[in-house]
């Protein structure tokens, strides 16, 4: 009994060890040593570090208006990118996933932006939302083409909510791919049969068929709208005036532009334990809708 | 039957039209490369006035493109073997085991999903100095790997639990071992799925920046294409003339990679399907 | 059972690491120690073997004087290796994960002040080396020196900060002399907008830009750059009272108004683009930019106009200051070799080419050489008048362009009023950062 118990654990380990080894390595270690920064004032670089105690977890909670701000930006720019994007992409992959003909070169444009360079996309970015929208502007008159998208602090949000969904559109809608075609053909066919109508078949079978794969891109586009950073690296630098700062930038700012390396680890503990409290209420949430079904 | 025809085809239409909106990147990369700098910054949208090849040939020369690719193709490809041998056993074993343990394995593995990496950039490179890999191909290799594995692991996790159990116990029963039971049964279905992990990931590499800025950093015989196509912009210049040839280089075996991993993914999703 | 064996295999990882940085820290010191003993051991026994001397840069122009600099010094040195990391965008970031990564560069630069302290205590000191400080100008030596008055790093060129303008869009516009004060740039802006030309285009994207014009309205000249800081950092200086101050939201409320439609859009490139181009008037930049804008338009004809500032010609300001210097790690396993580098690039003749021509800037070492910049050229005339001073935003507190520009943003966009971006400079600079 014992003996199988142990055999048992030792396959466990064969299987489970090296992925996690290789986590702790990359991320495991890493973050444990940033608990232990955060207790200091260190600027990074140097080779002394000042014991603080909890003097940078009481700074974030009183007097740090930017991280605050970066909070609030990523948690609007969460709700609107976890619709947008699975919805949008849910839609495109109902229609790819029926075109077999076409939908192979229709799917390779979506992935575009997952093989183009970072700088390369703020630059196209740059001058679609410039010269390319003045153009459209002398052409079709319509006055949202000539909004100053990029250096207004309202417009900004929507530019960073639109560059995020038409980059990870791609990714989104392959896995819904994966999911719509998994439905079984019989299914689908039984319900026409019993008279059911495109919308009846498509929230009552594919759906419910459909949530691991909902499900999973709840989840990753959650956490990657939490972690946002790239685009407001490359293109806004968290401008005009701050409006676009987000969490993960506001964390790369006090540790590299700042020198705050204390700082910038405390803020991303008290970040990760939101982090993990909201995506542990959407696990739950999607979790007991895929046993439903 | 004609109805029925035209209300398909419109959706259709309205979703490949916008679909060039996404492609355009590519044309307008495409057609800048050929640009001088004032051209490129004055008529983006224009046509080149030539179509020479001297910047693709300079650019080439000048970063010695031939090593660059090759670091390129040795990080994307052993990181993506790497993670494409453990993460489907972990994501497999994990999803079939019902303890605590277990559980507490998988938020440990998919936890770096919620971290901010710049969070702990500065963490990671003493990690990786403690370890003498700093500079090393060795050392990108290892991190790129362990900053791949969560979502791997997450997303044929998600998998596995649509993988029937009756097939293994067939399996057990006839006296197959634990591990014949995963290479010969589980994994060929987990296909579809890991080669969805597989293009993500080899992207996702073949396009590093950062990771490798901060591990190879200071070797210049360790850097991968991307990141040495970065060094060339600045907060005050930006050398556009060399990097948009190079940014087209690099995407070429990139693109050609996805177009044919593509129809793998489609043949191995109908593949999957048929679970029943 | 399994739960307790988590935690303990967690407790574990977390006490190693614990010890693990602690240890290192101590490693370091120790190091450091033996590393100074050692200081003055001659490096070059190893004449025959290859050694690499790892460099790292912080700009990306004049790469190729650079790279045949580099060369030369590897055909002097027979088995001398330079290996470069032109590091330009996130340098100080990368910089940062160098150190930390253990592999200090031979050779690097940082921005001098505020950004370079934090490397003082990884660099040579060259205050016995009187021989090599000689060889510079006496007030660039200066951005170099530590607190105790330590030399930490040696001057690289003298850069200017200021407006520019096209001089040919000047004349175009019909405007004869240079405007002095706020009142004399709008009646500039007027001409030059009748004449089809973008006045001001300042790249308002770009926070940086922003928070380096401000400098210009923050400086005190009767005290001088260094004295302002510091009286602004004690707080025995408010920003209400300095002379200049509000005329900056006057100059702001310019730029908007005579700027382009889309003011927040513009980042630096294009401003550039259109001064060269002859689309815009004036930009806010300095003569760093000199590569690019030749680049754009090699016959352009550009110069600095004096930040109008006050209400004469006097006050008008060209802020100038060796804002580079090159510290040599003094843990270098090739010292002497690192040492004879660093004096190579910055003095020899090599040297001076890369900083005269592929530069194009006046190099703080003392030269007879002919400086290609145009701008350079140009600065020359207003700092020899005295209508100059050395730079405030590297001696601000941390991270003061990104910051404070950021403000500026605020004002530009209408989002913050003139007291509120007062208040926020004031708090700024009395954080103690």
């Amino acid at each position: 009994m014992k003996n199988k118990k142990v055999k048992e654990f030792l396959l466990f380990g064969l299987f489970v060890f090296p992925a996690v080894a290789f986590v702790l390595f990359s991320t495991g270690i890493p973050f444990i040593m940033n608990l232990y920064y955060s207790v200091f004032q260190w600027n990074g670089v140097g080779k002394s570090m000042k014991f603080v105690g909890m003097d940078n977890f009481v700074k974030i909670f009183t007097n740090d208006r930017l991280f605050w701000r970066g909070v609030r930006f990523t948690l609007k720019f969460a709700v609107f990118y976890v619709i947008i994007v699975n919805i949008v992409s849910l839609a495109v992959a109902l229609v790819m996933s029926k075109e077999k003909k076409t939908s192979s070169v229709g799917r390779a444009f979506y992935y575009v932006p997952y093989i183009i360079s970072l700088t390369a996309i703020s630059l196209i970015w740059k001058f679609i939302l410039g010269p390319g929208f003045e153009a459209l502007y002398e052409i079709t008159g319509w006055g949202f083409f000539n909004w100053s998208w990029v250096g207004t602090s309202k417009l900004a949000f929507y530019v960073v909510v639109i560059m995020a969904v038409w980059q990870n559109l791609g990714f989104y809608m392959v896995n819904y791919i994966a999911g719509i075609i998994a439905v079984p053909t019989e299914l689908l066919e039984a319900a026409k049969i019993d008279g059911a109508n495109g919308i009846q078949t498509f929230t009552r079978i594919t759906i419910p068929m459909i949530m691991p794969a909902i499900s999973i891109c709840m989840f990753t586009s959650l956490t990657f709208a939490f972690k946002l950073f790239d685009i407001i690296m490359v293109f806004t630098k968290g401008g005009p005036a701050n409006s676009t700062v987000t969490v993960a930038y506001n964390i790369y700012q006090e540790a590299f532009s700042n020198n705050q390396y204390g700082l910038a680890t405390a803020k991303s503990l008290v970040f990760v334990l939101f982090v993990l409290a909201v995506t542990a209420i959407q696990m739950k949430i999607t979790k007991s809708k895929e046993i439903e079904a | 039957m004609m109805k029925k025809f035209r209300r398909v085809n419109w959706l259709s239409v309205i979703i490949f039209l916008c679909s060039i909106f996404w492609l355009l990147p590519l044309i307008l990369i495409f057609i800048n490369s050929f640009k001088p700098y004032n051209d490129m910054i004055q008529q983006f949208l224009s046509l080149p006035k030539s179509w020479k090849l001297d910047m693709y040939v300079e650019t080439w020369m000048k970063f010695e493109f031939p090593m660059l690719i090759s670091n390129t193709l040795l990080y994307t490809v052993t990181t993506v073997l790497a993670i494409a041998l453990m993460a489907p056993m972990a994501a497999y074993k994990l999803s079939r085991t019902k303890s605590r343990f277990s559980g507490i394995c998988f938020i440990l593995i998919i936890m770096p999903m919620m971290v901010p990496f710049q969070s702990y950039m500065i963490s990671l490179t003493r990690v990786v100095a403690s370890l003498n890999l700093s500079g090393t191909k060795l050392g990108q290799i290892l991190v790129s790997t362990g900053l791949c594995m969560p979502l791997a692991v997450y997303m044929i996790h998600g998998f596995v639990k649509n993988v029937p159990y009756e097939l293994e116990e067939c399996a057990r029963i006839d006296g197959a071992s634990n591990v014949r039971i995963y290479f010969n049964i589980v994994l060929p279905l987990l296909k579809p799925i890991l080669t969805t992990v597989v293009v993500l990931d080899t992207l996702s590499c073949w396009n590093d920046i950062i990771t490798n800025q901060l591990i190879v950093g200071g070797s210049a015989k360790a850097r991968n294409i991307q990141n040495a196509l970065y060094m060339q912009f600045s907060a005050q210049t930006s050398d556009w003339e060399h990097a948009l040839p190079g940014i087209v280089m690099s995407m070429i075996p990139a693109l050609i990679f996805f177009i044919c991993m593509q129809k793998h993914i489609v043949g191995g999703m109908t593949a999957g399907a048929v679970k029943g | 059972m399994m739960r307790r064996k988590v935690y303990s295999i967690l407790l574990s990882a977390a006490l190693v690491m614990a010890s693990l940085t602690g240890c290192q820290s101590g490693n370091e010191a120790k190091e450091t120690a033996a590393a100074e003993e050692k200081n003055q051991e001659p490096q070059k026994t190893s004449g025959e073997e290859s050694v690499t001397l790892k460099v790292f840069d912080a700009h990306a122009y004049g790469l190729e004087e650079y790279g045949e600099m580099a060369a030369q010094f590897e055909a002097d040195h027979p088995g001398v290796k330079i290996e470069v990391q032109h590091a330009a965008n996130d340098s100080r970031t990368l910089l940062q994960s160098r150190v930390n990564s253990g592999d200090i560069p031979d050779v690097f630069d940082i921005e001098s002040g505020t950004a370079a302290q934090m490397y003082y205590e990884y660099a040579y000191d060259w205050s016995e080396d009187t021989r090599i400080l000689e060889l510079f100008n006496e007030d660039a030596i200066e951005t170099g020196r530590d607190e105790e008055g330590r030399v930490k790093g040696l001057p690289w060129t003298y850069e200017n900060a200021g407006l520019l303008y096209n001089k040919d869009c000047f004349e175009k516009a019909g405007i004869t002399k240079l405007p002095a004060n706020l009142a004399e740039l709008e009646e500039a802006c007027v001409k030059l907008e009748a004449a089809g030309i973008t006045p001001i285009a300042l790249s308002a994207k770009d926070a940086w830009v922003l928070g380096q014009l401000s400098t210009h309205f923050i400086l005190d000249k009767e005290l001088g750059a260094a004295k302002t800081t510091e009286g602004l950092k004690s707080g025995e200086l408010s920003f209400a009272d300095l002379p200049h101050w509000e005329n900056l939201f006057g100059f702001l409320d310019l730029a908007v108004k005579y700027g382009p439609d889309k003011p927040l859009e513009m980042d630096w490139e294009t401003s550039e683009n259109m001064l060269a181009n002859g689309q815009a008037g004036i930009i806010s930049m300095g003569d760093w930019c000199q590569s690019t804008l030749d680049s754009f338009n090699p016959d352009a004809n550009l110069g600095f106009l004096p930040a109008p500032v006050g209400d004469t010609e006097e006050d008008t300001t060209v802020l100038s200051s060796c804002n580079w210097i090159y510290m040599v790690n003094k843990d270098s396993e090739h010292l002497e070799l690192a040492k004879e580098y660093a004096e190579y690039i910055l003095t020899s003749e090599q040297g001076q080419s890369w900083m005269c021509e592929g530069v194009g800037a006046v190099p703080a070492v003392k030269t007879e050489k002919e400086v290609k910049g145009k701008l350079a050229n140009d600065a020359k005339m207003y700092i020899a008048e005295g209508r100059t001073d050395k730079w405030l935003h590297t001696i601000a507190p941390t991270n003061f362009t990104a910051t404070c520009g950021a403000y500026i943003q605020g004002y530009m966009t209408g989002d913050m009023s003139l007291e509120e971006v007062t208040q926020y400079y004031q708090e700024f600079y009395t954080s103690g950062n």
